[in-house]
């Protein structure tokens, strides 16, 4: 035994070493790979809307997926033009869907709402219109009927230790710790790039130059996959059961309780990944569904999916979301024609926009 | 929670292994440890089945007690190995076939068995197709005197429930993990090493090969199948063949890699399939410890005892593969799948005595048999069969098993391509970068290679797998990996 001993320590050593080292190499790695791709500054998240819309004293709320970044833009055109005296909040709700939605006001806006109302002086006594920013991807309910992005974009610690106790470690609760490891880690390349892919494709860019990351070929490839995939959800059962536009009744319902004007904007779609058919299927079939529930509850649609002046190159690579100067050329277009009612709000409650 | 999972990695494995190391050298508080930690590891999966596994612990530990202690009554000895063999085969079959039977049946019947699909389609316990497996193996070797009964509740409790095997295997045998449970296990250095490297490659195989092959010529093939050409259709199922076996032997050798940090050697369930050139050869290189399972427990005895089946290989074969199809899959194009496999080692069992004959009779079939030529064209049978017979693996009905037929063979409405971006084509050669380096370490070159590597001095390898920690951060999306084989 004795013989063996130090032979024993210097393996101990050696992990030890090699440890180290790998530590080193992975931290050494990550600085010379932020030279080449900085971490991009965090995005706005359903929590930094939430913050901003208890701290200020908004007049409307923007409540929407990844899309309602898209309305910052907006916030600041109305701000601008109202001498300041409009404020929009935006509560973006990544991956949001109108159930996410509805879970989101339920279990955040309407509690913060109620407190702050049965207060002696209530932060939101000017707010008077809720904006929700949909698509007809969101009328489609997921495959395991709950949202998965709730947990990462919504959840506090009250909601995740009350769902672990009720269902256990699942891959659907886990989501909120990985977001809440993940964000220790944003000031690092390698960790806050992980499942965006700006590594690779700056890595590619200096290798190969930027023309390899996106051929015609592939480009093409991937209008025709969201065709197919915006045609291919008229006869989904997850779009066709409606189990989604529920939750837009309970969204009503908030608004009417809480004494809030509901405008839905349907968020512009990149035209190229639009086909004939989609138009009249899928897309059609959504917005339908959004006036028969408009007639009966007097809400106001603004229907920007097509009509918007948005052209392709306004839409980022990922052929969804709308660039900076997508957004600024949106919210111009939006304050001149379904949305201009937010400019008056600076006027006297009473003197509403009917 | 996952092998793969965050919290696995940066709570539950450091946290109990430092547990692990802390408790006094002694089976009993090692393995006291081992069952806090597997419980936690299962209930993070399906908690309201907890009791389920609790049951089965308990009873297979005491019916085979019972039996060691029968064993001079043959009669009632026997009526406890029945009742302990028809417990565990029932509890599987009611939880994941009964849906799947009575639908079954009642199409044939041509009624609509839609309702009667989901009101017995029940929440599996994880990884019970595993288990039960296990339980019924460890049942027969009492019966038959190759394992004596476990006294010890605790060992009997890590033996079913060690964390790293529960969702998908590998099927140890009690041989195997009984005796090293029984002492008390000293964390060898060179198995920490040793383990963290299965545990690297494991995390490279599921997460870089698997998942990054899947990505971008798997899904897009398969999610669409009508709309794609007869060549997009080939790269998706070929690209299936390398993630399911990234996904597979990755998930094992990470379960490997974990026990080792235990002290705990869990058997080796895949020994480079992709060289083989018989598929008898591949099923004895491709899940192992499933397929050995079977011929030990099943094949062996249904041909050996007196009966119906004793002597037909051929048939032999096709039941036994027919079942191993159904084991993994509650669906017909799984029992396809068992069957092709089946009707295909019948055809090579024949070939090859015929072979033998051959050779046998003209020395000439001796040196065509030894040839590159014949060798090449014996691994391109078995690989494309291979790859072929993933069809019905990978099809979630007969539906779409018909649609990717036709978009292999070119019938396909549209048959437009998958075109992958440049950076997307690297990503999948730094994949089969991973999977030609897993493949050549089963090779005497490899071998070699890597003995020298081993021999570097300790900061330059530290260096190495650092450089491939760093490539996993840059091309593994954060929050992926569900693994194929824990939902069978």
């Amino acid at each position: 035994m004795s013989d063996l001993a130090p032979e024993v320590g210097s393996i101990w050593r050696n992990i030890a070493m090699i440890f180290a080292a790998v530590v080193v190499t992975v931290f050494a790695a990550d600085f010379l790979l932020r030279t080449i791709c900085p971490p991009i500054p965090p995005k706005m998240e359903f929590s930094d809307g939430f913050s901003e819309f208890v701290s200020g004293k908004p007049n409307a709320l923007v409540l929407g997926s990844s899309h309602a970044r898209a309305y910052v833009a907006l916030q600041k055109k109305v701000s601008q033009f109202t001498s300041g005296q409009v404020h929009l909040s935006v509560l973006p709700l990544e991956w949001g869907k109108l159930s996410s939605y509805q879970w989101a006001i339920e279990n955040r806006i309407a509690p913060y709402l109620e407190q702050d109302r049965s207060s002696a002086n209530p932060q939101t006594s000017q707010l008077r219109h809720l904006l929700l920013v949909t698509e007809w991807w969101d009328g489609c309910s997921p495959d395991n009927g709950r949202a998965v992005n709730i947990p990462a974009r919504a959840w506090t610690l009250k909601h995740f230790v009350s769902d672990v106790i009720k269902e256990g470690l699942t891959d659907f609760n886990r989501s909120y710790l990985t977001s809440q490891w993940s964000s220790l880690w944003r000031w690092t390349i390698l960790w806050s790039d992980r499942g965006i892919g700006r590594l690779p494709r700056a890595l590619w860019a200096r290798a190969k130059g930027a023309e390899g990351l996106e051929t015609p070929e592939s480009y093409q490839g991937r209008i025709i996959w969201w065709q197919n995939m915006t045609e291919g959800a008229f006869e989904d059962p997850n779009c066709k059961n409606g189990k989604e536009l529920e939750a837009l009744d309970h969204i009503v319902e908030f608004t009417k309780k809480f004494n809030l004007e509901l405008t839905v904007v349907l968020h512009p779609r990149m035209p190229s990944t639009l086909t004939v058919t989609a138009k009249s299927t899928t897309l059609n079939r959504f917005a339908n569904e959004l006036h028969k529930r408009a007639v009966v509850h007097g809400f106001r649609i603004v229907d920007a999916t097509v009509t918007s002046p948005l052209q392709d190159n306004d839409f980022m690579s990922d052929f969804d979301h709308v660039t900076e100067q997508g957004s600024v050329t949106l919210a111009d277009w939006a304050l001149s024609s379904g949305l201009s009612f937010l400019l008056t709000l600076a006027e006297p409650a009473t003197q509403r926009h009917p | 929670m996952n092998l793969g999972s965050i919290e696995f990695f940066v709570l539950f494995l450091p946290l109990g292994w430092l547990a692990y190391l802390l408790v006094p050298r002694t089976p009993r508080f090692q393995n006291a440890v081992l069952v806090v930690l597997s419980t936690i590891f299962y209930l993070s999966w399906t908690p309201s089945m907890a009791w389920i596994m609790a049951l089965s612990i308990s009873v297979n530990f005491v019916a085979a007690l019972a039996m060691e202690r029968l064993r001079t009554s043959p009669g009632k000895h026997r009526a406890v190995f029945w009742a302990a063999i028809v417990y565990n085969t029932g509890q599987l079959v009611f939880l994941k076939y009964a849906g799947f039977f009575a639908a079954s049946l009642m199409e044939l019947m041509g009624s609509d068995s839609t309702a009667t699909r989901s009101s017995l389609h029940f929440i599996l316990p994880i990884g019970i197709s595993f288990w039960t497996l296990q339980l019924i193996a460890y049942q027969i070797d009492v019966a038959r005197g190759r394992t004596a009964a476990c006294r010890d509740f605790l060992v009997f409790s890590v033996f079913v429930l060690f964390f790293p095997q529960i969702p998908s295997g590998p099927i140890p045998r009690p041989h195997q993990l009984l005796p090293q449970l029984s002492k008390s296990r000293h964390v060898e250095p060179s198995w920490i090493s040793k383990g963290a490297a299965a545990l690297l490659m494991g995390y490279c195989l599921k997460f870089l090969v698997a998942d990054g092959i899947a990505s971008v010529v798997v899904q897009p093939a398969w999610a669409d199948p009508a709309h794609h050409s007869a060549l997009s259709a080939w790269v998706g199922l070929v690209g299936y063949a390398i993630q399911i076996f990234g996904d597979f032997a990755g998930y094992s050798l990470m379960a490997i890699g974990c026990g080792r940090f235990f002290g705990i050697e869990l058997p080796q369930n895949f020994t480079v399939p992709f060289f083989s050139t018989t598929m008898a050869d591949f099923w004895r290189r491709w899940h192992i410890t499933l397929n050995s399972w079977l011929f030990d427990y099943l094949y062996g005895p249904l041909l050996t005892t007196r009966g119906f089946f004793r002597g037909r290989f051929d048939l032999g074969f096709v039941v036994v593969f027919g079942l191993s199809g159904l084991w993994h899959g509650a669906s017909w194009p799984f029992v396809i799948w068992g069957f092709v496999h089946g009707l295909a080692l019948a055809i090579h069992r024949r070939w090859d005595e015929r072979l033998r004959r051959l050779c046998r009779t003209n020395r000439v079939w001796v040196t065509r048999r030894k040839s590159f030529a014949w060798k090449c064209a014996a691994w391109m049978l078995t690989q494309s069969f291979f790859v072929v017979s993933l069809v019905p693996f990978r099809a979630q009905n007969l539906d779409e098993l018909r649609t990717f037929a036709a978009a292999l063979l070119g019938f396909s409405q549209h048959g437009s391509a998958i075109y992958p971006s440049g950076l997307e084509w690297a990503m999948v050669i730094a994949a089969l970068g991973v999977f030609a380096t897993y493949n050549i370490g089963g090779t005497a070159t490899g071998i070699r290679i890597w003995k020298t590597f081993l021999r570097l001095p300790a900061p330059v390898r530290g260096i190495g797998y650092g450089l491939v920690v760093v490539m996993l951060l840059i091309l593994v999306p954060v929050g992926t990996g569900n693994f194929i084989y824990a939902q069978f």
